[in-house]
């Protein structure tokens, strides 16, 4: 099914082959899109049938005799209802993925500092570069995510991901990018966190592994 | 009602202003700082001032009709409800013309945005401490309407006779009594890192103690109260909706009892175990993603039960298709869409990309503009002719709705697809689709905005034009419309406000209009105010107003009139001086009035439906209510220090900074201070007023002397070799400090308080004030008093000991 | 309620007070002093909640708003603590 949203449709034309957390991400969303438009089309129109099939044509005297729900119509609605969120909550569950690290050999770390107003990217050479982040493609990349000073939200909305920043706690997310290029503003910020809130931007360039290796990838003394 | 409207006012012109900001790229209309707050004022204005109030309006005019009471259980306490509530609000107002202007930290305040050194300035704490006055008068109104209803009834109005809208303001004002201590102990917080220097939220960059985590703190303590809080503003509309859709199906409800059923699993248990789900980006352990996930869900399942139920309520009846049902129908159509997108939002999954963005906004517009704004439409539009005596006009009401319906789709519609745009960033760049969905958005505000002037017209033509209604244009069963109309004839709008309430009270204009034109609608309304016309609870509010402001403005700059310059801190130091000068004296009339029995409440008891609380007295009822919100404010605030605890890696040892002897003796002494005061219950229960009052003057010494010691501790911890203070260099020292003064301070501001109330105790005792039969301010005192003993038994090992 | 069973509450805080500080002096054991103490405090707090505030004799719909407020807290103090991680 389809999917709405800017950035996604702006980089989406671009990207080969599905980065894996948007693939989990539109899995677990097809089904609660099919169930939640389901159920508000079929609640809806009941709604809207009752109350044109049951308008009054002329009659002012109230109605005698009419049915009471007791149990067996509670109980149902607590089946269907049981039933949607459990399937919807299991594809939830499946979908952890997302958010649980993947602790598999060759993933490369970037430690990301948020400060009003950007993203301070340091990779694992000890070098720093402010509002760009740059990372290798078909790698699993986890980031170390805090703040310096209040709290911000990280989103790479292309990909489906996004972790707050919170002075005095390090958060970590992972994402693994399929296709090379510089996505330009494809980081922003989520979180009011004061005047410059709108932006705070970052660019996320992918390079080749070789490419990434060679510039970042010396492990620190 | 009146308040609540003018502050929608407020709230909605914000509105409009960051709509035309966003309504193309780019745009500079607003300025970022206004911008956000304006977002903020906003959020804080549109919940706490204009949709919570305006249910509560609706309570306050119509739960008194329903079940059948005089007014409500203390009239001066909701007088006090609302010159609090109309206190913070101007407070709130006012802040934004204050240096430091409004707050901008947005609605949800994050700490340490919100905190002293990210939005310095007076301005931010004047928003603050006009929200902590809300809050207490929320605490005070909710005390009011449960000991109203519980206690109040007519006779023969068993609980399950009661409407449904008394039974939603029933469950709305629970939920009131339990969330609102937990954001009262959040701001207060908040207050003290502004007004004293405390650093409890502060950030590293001020205090950088290894573990303490300031935000998710303040996650914890807001969520607590702000999930429930949503449900707050729904339940009145709900309410409406239960209580009036018979008049226009022709049909009793359906499931009438599992509907409430329905409601007190979502206010008891379930309202109050979801708040994580707005933590699912905090880095939160997987597995309580998972519990919230689960719950979150399951809240969703008494909702589903809800509205199926009103929907088979609409099932062979004989619709009639008046405005209120339009509005009905429209609440019901929104609030479905919004309560499916809610669940959208209760994956983790999923949240990783709605967190933060215009999806949540769109959400939780359909739910808490859609369905409340249009179920309170309902109500209005419905319990006009019994407010006015009047009929307002059909076509337009349909109008209204048609147009409002439309502009409210347009305009929230598309912040649905906005699913990758950041909620409050001012300005955008002009990429993919953000340009055009924001303009159409912008248009629906406008619609939406437009079809409110034709129901201001519509309201006020009403009021003085529209044609007679007669007493039951429904024909209605319920009890509210066998009483005249309020207003059947010509009246000023203020004669019709709520019922013994809001206004009702003051002296001044609007008393003058109870007593003076209009005797027959006076005689004629279902509710007598000539018996309780006290100005007090407006002074105390004004005074609590006037100190707080200052204590804001506090040091301030040098102000230059035209020939003298009054230096820095006299003009506000002078208006705190004032404010505590007028609290106090109305603190001390008050009590006189009480003394000399001026106030005449109620007379006599006039008896009705109580179960389950026939055996028990209304003071008592309302003081347990009391307690109960005071046992969640002060386990808030040690919940906030085990936190601290928990999270700081180190933490200075009890023996280094306090005399453990020394406390250990005032714990006795406390304690022992319990003990009289049973004893002096014992006594007046025997009617012994001799044994009272010496029993009453052993709890005041002893009590004064816990306060005494307490402050020659302060001032050793002031002043000591290494002070223990919020200000001292080592941070850890700092925080500890922090926590103890707040928790500590509150608790003796607590038995100084109650110290106050013996006094006035001690002088009615001694007048003979109290018998056998009548010492019921005794027996509240005893509870107040053991309840302040109870806090001292957790607060002298979690702070002295462990 | 006697005279007696208000002495023999304010004798039983007097000494759970004393012991706590025993404790806090002379159990040197942290777990162990932390588990007496805070026992010690549930049961002074739940004597003169049933005694002094006369929740022995008070209906349960009375009993049932110290109930709920407990209740809540628990629930907000246990996930808070969780959410540390």
């Amino acid at each position: 099914m389809g999917r709405f949203g800017a950035s996604f449709l702006m980089y989406s034309g671009v990207l080969a082959a599905t980065p894996p957390t948007v693939a989990t991400w539109t899995r677990v969303y097809d089904v609660y899109l099919t169930l939640g438009v389901g159920t508000a089309v079929v609640v809806i129109s009941a709604l809207l049938y009752a109350v044109v099939r049951y308008r009054s044509r002329g009659q002012k005297e109230p109605v005698q005799g009419a049915k009471q729900h007791g149990w067996k119509a509670v109980l149902a609605i607590v089946l269907v209802m049981g039933v949607i969120l459990a399937i919807a909550g299991s594809q939830t569950f499946a979908g952890f993925t997302n958010i649980e690290i993947p602790n598999s050999p060759g993933t490369v770390t970037v430690s990301v500092t948020g400060f009003r107003w950007g993203w301070n990217f340091t990779y694992p050479d000890g070098q720093y570069v402010i509002g760009d982040l740059t990372v290798p493609v078909n790698t699993i990349v986890i980031l170390n995510i805090t703040s310096s000073d209040v709290y911000h939200t990280f989103g790479i909305a292309m990909l489906d991901v996004k972790e707050d920043a919170i002075p005095g706690k390090v958060n970590q997310l992972w994402f693994n990018m399929t296709e090379m290029g510089n996505y330009t503003d494809a980081i922003r910020c989520y979180q009011l966190c004061g005047v410059g809130h709108a932006f705070m931007i970052a660019n996320l360039t992918v390079v080749s592994q070789s490419q990434w290796n060679a510039t970042f990838g010396a492990q620190k003394g | 009602m009146f308040t609540a409207l003018y502050f929608g006012v407020v709230g909605a012109v914000l509105a409009l202003l960051m709509r035309v900001q966003l309504s193309v790229p780019n745009n500079d209309f607003l300025e970022a700082a206004y911008y956000n707050q304006a977002v903020t004022m906003h959020g804080l204005i549109m919940i706490f001032w204009f949709l919570s109030p305006l249910g509560v309006a609706l309570f306050n005019y119509l739960v008194p009709l329903q079940i059948g009471a005089k007014d409500l259980a203390f009239p001066r306490l909701n007088a006090l409800t609302y010159w609090l509530f109309l206190a913070g609000g101007l407070m709130a107002v006012l802040s934004f013309f204050v240096p430091g202007g409004a707050a901008a930290a947005g609605w949800t305040s994050y700490e340490p945005l919100a905190g002293p050194v990210y939005s310095p300035g007076p301005g931010p704490t004047m928003t603050y401490l006009g929200l902590m006055l809300m809050a207490a008068s929320v605490t005070v109104g909710s005390v009011n309407f449960i000991a109203t209803i519980l206690w109040l009834r007519r006779p023969g109005m068993r609980l399950s006779d009661m409407p449904m809208f008394s039974w939603f303001a029933l469950f709305t004002v629970v939920a009131m009594l339990f969330a609102f201590p937990s954001i009262i102990a959040a701001f207060l917080l908040v207050l003290t890192d502004r007004l004293i220097g405390t650093v409890l939220y502060a950030p590293p960059s001020i205090l950088n103690v290894p573990g303490i985590d300031p935000s998710l703190l303040w996650d914890d303590l807001f969520w607590f109260f702000g999930h429930p809080e949503v449900y707050i503003v729904l339940l009145p509309a709900f309410g409406v909706i239960a209580d009036i859709t018979p008049a226009f199906t022709g049909r009793p409800l359906d499931g009438r009892n599992w509907i409430l059923i329905s409601v007190a699993a979502i206010v008891l248990p379930i309202s109050f175990g979801v708040w994580m789900h707005h933590m699912f980006l905090t880095g939160i352990p997987n597995v309580l993603l998972e519990v919230f996930d689960v719950s979150t869900e399951i809240v969703s399942i008494p909702f589903g039960i809800i509205v199926i139920m009103f929907i088979l309520s609409m099932v062979h009846g004989r619709i009639q298709f008046k405005t209120p049902l339009l509005f009905i129908v429209g609440a019901l159509v929104l609030f479905i869409i919004g309560g499916i997108m809610g669940v959208f939002l209760s994956s983790p999954v999923l949240d990783r990309v709605y967190n933060g963005s215009y999806f949540v906004v769109s959400h939780f517009h359909y739910v808490m503009v859609g369905a409340t704004i249009f179920g309170l439409f309902a109500g209005i539009y419905y319990w006009l002719p019994k407010m006015t005596g009047r009929m307002y006009n059909e076509s337009l009401g349909k109008v209204h709705f048609i147009i409002s319906f439309i502009g409210f789709n347009v305009l929230y519609a598309p912040m649905m697809l906005l699913s990758d745009m950041p909620r409050r960033i001012f300005t955008y760049q002009n990429i993919g689709d953000w340009a055009q969905l924001n303009g159409i958005a912008t248009v629906g505000a406008f619609i939406f905005a437009g079809a409110q002037i034709i129901v201001a017209y519509n309201l006020l033509h009403t009021w003085f034009r529209g044609p007679p209604s007669g007493p039951n244009p429904w024909g209605s069963q319920s009890p509210e419309w066998s009483t005249p109309a309020t207003g059947s004839v010509p009246v000023a709008p203020v004669e019709t406000e709520p019922a013994g309430g809001w206004i009702g009270q003051l002296p001044g204009p609007q008393s003058a209009s109870v007593s003076g034109p209009s005797p027959v609608s006076h005689a004629m309304s279902a509710v007598s105010h000539e018996v309780h016309l006290s100005s007090r609870p407006l002074t105390l509010s004004a005074g609590v107003m006037l100190f707080l402001t200052g204590a804001a403005l506090y040091p301030g700059g040098a102000i230059q009139l035209s020939v003298l310059t009054i230096p820095p801190g006299v003009f506000p130091l002078a208006l705190m001086v004032l404010g505590v000068g007028v609290f106090a004296a109305s603190i001390v009339g008050w009590a006189w009035d009480d003394i000399r029995n001026k106030f005449v409440g109620p007379a006599g008891d006039p008896g009705g439906d109580r179960w389950p609380y026939d055996e028990v007295p209304k003071m008592k009822l309302g003081m347990w209510v009391f307690l109960s919100s005071e046992i969640v404010l002060f386990g808030t605030l040690l919940g906030a220090y085990i936190f601290i605890r928990e999270a700081a890696l180190e933490w200075p040892s009890p023996a280094s900074v306090h005399d453990i002897p020394l406390a250990t003796a005032n714990t006795l002494i406390l304690l022992t201070s319990g003990f009289t005061m049973a004893m002096a219950v014992y006594a007046i229960r025997k009617g012994d007023q001799r044994g009272l009052l010496g029993w009453l003057v052993a709890t005041f010494v002893l009590g004064s002397t816990f306060i005494g010691v307490k402050i020659s501790e302060w001032l050793g911890l002031f002043s000591g070799a290494a002070p223990f203070l919020p200000s001292s260099s080592n941070p850890v020292t700092a925080l500890a400090a922090s926590i103890y003064y707040v928790v500590v301070g509150l608790h003796g501001a607590h038995v100084v308080a109650g110290l106050v109330v013996l006094v006035y105790l001690m002088k009615k005792t001694a007048r003979g004030g109290f018998t056998k039969d009548d010492h019921m301010s005794i027996e509240n005192f005893a509870l107040y008093w053991a309840f302040v003993e109870i806090v001292w038994c957790f607060v002298f090992p979690l702070f002295y000991l462990l | 309620m006697k005279t007696s069973t208000i002495a023999g509450v304010w004798a039983y805080m007097v000494v759970a007070v004393l012991t706590e500080t025993a404790t806090f002096y002379y159990v040197t054991n942290v777990t162990a002093q932390t588990v007496v103490i805070s026992l010690l405090a549930l049961s002074q707090a739940t004597a003169v909640a049933i005694f002094y505030m006369q929740l022995k004799d008070e209906p349960g719909s009375i009993r049932i708003f110290a109930l709920v407020g407990v209740m809540f807290l628990s629930a907000l103090l246990i996930a808070m603590v969780a959410s540390l991680g």
